[in-house]
């Protein structure tokens, strides 16, 4: 069982109520949140979200203007930067230019006073461990990019922190790297043992790293869950929309029967499972992944689906899948993703054709706000 | 298109190129290194009473005229060492204070918040609007016996009578202080402002408290504006004319005094073209220590 599913289980940071305002504008707006030990736990949100705040607030370079945050059992109020149990790995790096990498590596260890034998011993393990042994004696500016984030990594690795935060680690690195750091990040992490906290505005990124992700908008959480559950049931248009790709539909549930969507701009009919919010809002928003809803020149056999026709606008091959841009015959532009299990491409569908579109009742998620 | 074609294009450019950065050079040449090489051939020449007032290069019963006389009376008489250590003496006190006095200033001028900066740096810059030589008089009026500092002091009760400030080399390091601690200000806060914030951050995340951040990170990577500012106020006032003859004393010897006697009351254009030129290089001593210092840097770095 997951730790956040276990009601036993003792959070390891806890944040309660937390706010920070800046000039009487609220960049983190009383958020509250239980990270567990051995979490990679990922804070997704777009730029000005107040996502960068909360984890300054979680280093310390700022202190909160009300709540609390517990790290380990104690609190963090009024503890500097250096005091607490965690550290920080910089969006740009903050490698200090006059340094050598191994220096770099060594600053935190030399201000806790540790004896030059076991500095240089950790160095070297530090160095190894993000596989940059024939570098330290260089300066920074001497190296990658990629290779820079790595002293950046053993860096914030040295004073072996309970907690490491990471402010955007992929951002600065080209799609090759991005992939293997990505990895090389979770296997140090599995082996440490350490509780990661990866503030990043990917959602791909957020996805794939994270075992819980919070998404945050406007200084608040607005959902809190696992990738999959983030993905395939998010609770608001926000979050269904910040995830990848997702067709809208506005509607209305039918009276006698709320597991009927009527359609307000296209008069379609959208089956949707029939949920335990009752009673239902006058508007509200049907929800469908594009990888969800199956592209036919034929009607579907089956019953209870939602149907809908139209003609493919353009269409885009990615390989693997391609993506369909349909028109609705009632106007609406609908996006339907499609893999690519055969080799023919005559069998798939092209411009101008008329398809039907048709989903499953449990693909449809159900907005209300 | 080929390379010959490219070739074609990229030729008037190379020719522009070569024109701009040969313009500091022409100008170097023109306004510093010609009347420098003249003021060099007249410190090799006896004084003469004529006009001019020096031996010629070249004479047609002697042949070539050069004499290290005035380099040697350079040596020989004490008044010039005294001149070149006083100077030195007050330019390096000025100096330090100036860094002293302007590193918090442009230290608060760059962690200000961003539209105050340009207000500040307006307010660094603000005397240069007004006259060097009407400053200086003002500073003339405010150190004197009557002057608004003793007056000051007098109705503290600090003192029972006037001090003597004006026409003492305080008053000329002041004066030297208070004129050139922009050009400190400037190169510092140059530096200051780009310094990297994350870096602080990052210091304080793994090491101690500002004071250890600021000896570790800020203090090393503002070195260059250290020494840039430096040069900028210790290379004038080491030859400052005005500030010593208007707000020293009698014993305040610098050097740029010696040298304005030497050239228009004793006339002897020989001698103090010797001083002058031994003033060059007293000068551009630290510039090339400090070239070398910076490119010793640079391939460290590398």
């Amino acid at each position: 069982m997951n730790p956040w599913e276990d009601p036993a289980a003792e959070p390891f940071i806890r944040i309660k109520e937390l706010r920070k305002s800046f000039g009487g504008v609220a960049a983190v707006d009383g958020v509250s949140l239980d990270i567990y030990r051995g979490e990679l736990f990922a804070i997704l949100g777009g730029s000005g979200c107040g996502k960068s705040t909360l984890l300054r607030l979680l280093a310390g370079f700022e202190a909160p203007t009300s709540g609390e945050v517990r790290i380990d059992g104690s609190d963090m109020a009024g503890r500097p930067p250096f005091e607490r149990p965690t550290n920080m790995m910089f969006q740009s790096y903050a490698l200090f230019p006059h340094y050598t990498v191994a220096d770099n590596v060594a600053y935190g260890l030399r201000k806790d006073g540790l004896g030059k034998a076991e500095i240089k011993e950790r160095v070297a393990e530090l160095l190894e461990l993000v596989q940059l042994q024939e570098f330290g004696r260089r300066k920074p500016r001497q190296l990658s990019g990629g290779q820079q984030q790595r002293v950046a990594l053993a860096r914030a690795l040295a004073k072996r922190p309970k907690v490491l935060l990471l402010d955007e680690p992929l951002a600065a690195l080209d799609r090759n790297l991005r992939e293997r750091t990505q990895f090389e990040l979770m296997g140090i992490q599995e082996r440490l043992g350490i509780t990661f906290i990866v503030v990043t505005h990917d959602q791909e990124e957020a996805m794939t790293l994270a075992t819980r992700i919070a998404v945050m908008d406007a200084g608040r959480f607005v959902q809190v869950g696992t990738p999959t559950e983030i993905y395939e049931y998010p609770n608001s248009r926000f979050v269904a929309d910040f995830f990848g790709t997702i067709n809208l539909f506005e509607g209305r549930a039918e009276a006698s029967d709320p597991s009927r969507i009527i359609c307000a701009e296209t008069g379609a009919l959208i089956h949707v499972e029939p949920t335990a919010e009752r009673p239902l809002p006058d508007v509200l928003f049907v929800a469908v992944r594009p990888e969800k809803i199956r592209i036919d020149r034929e009607a579907p056999a089956e019953q209870g689906m939602t149907v809908l026709r139209g003609t493919v606008e353009d269409m885009a091959y990615y390989g693997n899948h391609s993506v369909y841009r349909v028109r609705t015959d009632q106007g609406k532009l609908v996006q339907v993703s499609s893999p690519n299990a055969h080799r023919s491409a005559e069998l798939a569908p092209a411009g101008n054709e008329p398809v039907h579109l048709s989903w499953p009742r449990d693909c449809s998620v159900v907005l209300t706000q | 298109m080929g390379r010959g074609g490219s070739a074609e294009w990229q030729r008037p450019e190379r020719q522009w190129r070569r024109t701009v950065a040969g313009v500091p050079y022409l100008w170097l040449l023109v306004f510093f290194l010609a009347p420098f090489a003249i003021v060099l051939r007249i410190s090799f020449a006896d004084p003469l009473i004529g006009q001019p007032p020096f031996t010629p290069l070249h004479d047609e019963a002697q042949g070539l005229q050069l004499t290290a006389d005035n380099y040697r009376f350079l040596t020989e008489d004490d008044l010039y060492w005294v001149s070149y250590l006083k100077s030195m003496r007050i330019a390096l006190v000025a100096t330090l204070l100036c860094l002293l006095i302007g590193y918090p200033m442009a230290y608060g001028i760059a962690r200000a918040r961003p539209v105050w900066r340009n207000v500040l740096l307006l307010l660094v810059m603000l005397p240069f609007w007004t006259s060097f030589l009407l400053r200086v008089y003002a500073w003339m009026g405010m150190l004197s016996g009557q002057g608004v500092v003793n007056k000051a002091l007098l109705a503290l009760g600090l003192v029972d009578q006037p001090v003597q400030i004006l026409y003492t080399d305080f008053a000329v390091c002041l004066g030297i202080v208070y004129t050139y601690l922009p050009f400190m200000i400037l190169p510092l806060y140059a530096v200051l402002e780009r310094l990297d914030g994350d870096l602080l951050d990052a210091a304080a995340d793994l090491g101690g408290g500002p004071r250890q951040a600021f000896l570790d990170i800020t203090l090393p990577l503002s070195a260059p504006g250290v020494v840039a500012g430096s040069m900028l106020v210790f290379i004038p006032a080491l030859g400052e004319f005005v500030i010593p003859s208007l707000l020293g004393g009698l014993d305040t010897l610098m050097i740029g005094r010696t040298l304005y006697d030497e050239f228009f009351i004793n006339r002897d254009w020989p001698l103090a073209s010797a001083v002058a030129s031994v003033l060059v290089l007293i000068l551009v001593l630290p510039i090339v220590v400090f070239q070398r210092v910076s490119q010793l840097g640079r391939e460290a770095a590398r």
